[in-house]
């Protein structure tokens, strides 16, 4: 019995300590609460009490494109809003393909804020930290070369692209207090991120 | 001898055997019967389902999102996966092991929702897991619990309702001269976790709620409603634009959230059971209203535990009482109940011959 309800209670103690603000108790805790938990027992529930945006994400693709001997750009097309939008095509139980989005705008923003931190370090340090970040976001950004060549193929097919770059911005949703107001409010939209030109990558999936 | 001990000693092995009392108490408690079995039923049933409409959700994009030539490739999505984590769809990358393995997620989920037991449930979670880390991407959160409940489900009897054979294993588990078993304490542990750990996240969520700005402001829902992934309806958008209405949404969210560890320790049923039913209510409305089916699923499939089984059974009642009450004023069906003997008498009955029929249903 007491080998049963042992396991239990560390789950129990390791748990409480994990999901716990941060306080000089629980970082001191942490560490052996994460031996206990990770990887089968992870959990984040920030998600299921997140603040929740006050702008939508918008994201522009270009493309270059070999035409007729010369390489031209095509103008930026946005493309998250169609894939927000895709849900509503089957209400009862909707495609998942939001959530692709969804970390890419995440994994931007995040990008875009550690660059900032980057560039207020001293000169001697930006290069060792700015070749770290990159490294530490490689996966994530081969996933946009993917995505977005995908992406681009489906917009230009036939053609013979190049390279694709994306382009992430936020529009503020019109504020509470006013929404009623009239004419209604254009909110403007806000640059984020761009990606440097990536490789077109052929042969990802439709 | 014990007349002349000091008063203190004597306290002292009073006390001591008042708590090897309720020890042996709990201890037979958690190894005679098994405790929540309709919830995990339910769970059971919910899990299954909701893995069948994760993946028919994308059947047509399976490639894009899963596949050896998925936009996420399998060097990245293994680079992303943390140590110990697994995926069988990372074993190769022929085209013919990926659709053999989509294909037999998609039939140990509906097996798994089925007929249950404990070999399929591990079976459940291998393929869970292996779906799930394929492509983190898709993931809502309610994956994440999904993903910790089904290693405790597997240390349940989560097939004694709702399966075939159900009555037969249900009387063998409820029989009244059963040996306390190892298997019924693994069970109740099990069990007891998966309630723990929905407490712990429902506490984790009102708690970083309470924080947040625009919670505390009461316009969380009005965000929320206009965020585009989430604007399934231009009505729910309306509604939450009202400021009376959204502030209460939004604070209501809160306080169900909050109550909920509460609720589930307190002894008082109907609280119990009110702040469950709100909570479904809750989730039912993020599946209708801001598209997330599959996170609304799983998250009744884990508040189902959170209700005992006598809880699901006054429920049931009242259910059939009410429904009786309504058949009874209905003209039509008043007059159909008058003339049979067996129903008109039934409404009559006292609570308890209702109960027992009851009890036979759940």
């Amino acid at each position: 019995m007491i080998l049963g309800v042992l396991p239990v209670l560390a789950f129990m103690a390791a748990c409480l300590v994990y999901n716990a603000p941060q306080s000089p108790a629980s970082v001191r805790l942490i560490g052996p609460a994460r031996r206990v938990l990770e990887p089968y027992f992870w959990q984040d529930w920030q998600l299921f009490g997140p603040t929740p945006g006050t702008s939508n994400d918008l994201v522009y693709l270009q493309a270059r494109i070999q035409y007729g001997g010369e390489t031209v750009e095509t103008a930026p097309v946005e493309v998250e809003e169609a894939i927000d939008r895709a849900p509503r095509g089957f209400r009862i139980n909707p495609t998942k393909l939001p959530g692709i989005m969804l970390a890419f705008d995440q994994t931007s923003s995040h990008y875009a804020s550690a660059a900032t931190r980057i560039k207020k370090l001293p000169a001697a340090q930006r290069k060792a930290a700015q070749a770290a970040l990159d490294k530490q976001y490689k996966a994530d950004f081969e996933e946009m070369q993917r995505f977005f060549s995908a992406r681009a193929h489906s917009l230009y097919p036939g053609a013979r692209i190049l390279a694709v770059q994306a382009t992430f911005k936020t529009r503020p949703i019109v504020s509470f207090s006013e929404r009623y107001e009239s004419p209604h409010p254009k909110e403007k939209l806000k640059g984020l991120l761009q990606t440097s030109w990536m490789p077109y990558v052929p042969g990802v999936a439709q | 001898m014990i007349r002349h001990a000091p008063r203190a000693a004597r306290a002292h092995k009073m006390a001591g055997a008042f708590l090897l009392a309720r020890l042996d108490g709990f201890a037979l408690r958690l190894a005679r019967r098994e405790r929540r079995l309709i919830g995990l039923s339910l769970m059971r049933l919910v899990i299954g389902f909701a893995t069948i409409l994760y993946c028919l959700a994308d059947y047509s994009n399976r490639q894009f999102l899963w596949g050896p030539h998925a936009y996420d490739s399998p060097s990245t999505a293994s680079a992303q996966i943390p140590g110990g984590g697994f995926s069988l769809y990372l074993f190769s990358d022929s085209q013919a092991w990926f659709e053999f393995l989509f294909h037999a997620t998609i039939l140990t989920s509906a097996a798994f929702m089925i007929y249950g037991g404990r070999a399929l449930t591990v079976v459940q979670a291998v393929m869970m897991w292996s779906l799930h880390y394929r492509n983190q991407d898709l993931l809502e959160g309610g994956d994440n619990l999904a993903q910790i409940l089904v290693i405790f489900l597997a240390f349940t009897c989560s097939n004694a309702y709702f399966a075939p054979g159900a009555k037969k294993r249900r009387e063998k588990l409820l029989a009244q001269d059963r040996q306390p078993a190892i298997s019924t304490v693994l069970h109740n542990l099990a069990t007891y976790l998966i309630v723990f750990q929905t407490a712990v996240l429902y506490l984790a969520a009102g708690y970083w709620k309470i924080f947040g700005k625009v919670w505390q402001d009461g316009v969380a829902m009005y965000y929320i409603s206009r965020e585009t992934e989430f604007h399934m309806s231009a009505t729910f958008a309306h509604v939450m634009s009202n400021a009376y209405l959204g502030t209460a949404m939004s604070y209501a969210t809160i306080v169900i959230e909050l109550a909920f560890p509460f609720a589930l320790v307190s002894s008082r049923a109907w609280l119990r059971k009110a702040n469950i039913l709100a909570l479904e209510a809750m989730h039912l409305g993020i599946a209708a209203f801001m598209g997330l089916v599959c996170f609304g699923l799983l998250m009744i499939g884990a508040d189902s535990v959170c209700l005992r089984d006598e809880d699901y059974r006054s429920l049931w009642r009242r259910l059939q009482a009410g429904r009786l009450r309504v058949a009874a004023n209905w003209p039509g069906e008043a007059g159909r109940i008058r003339t049979s003997p067996i129903r008109s008498s039934a409404s009559r009955l006292p609570s308890t011959s209702l109960r027992k029929g009851a009890h036979d249903h759940v």
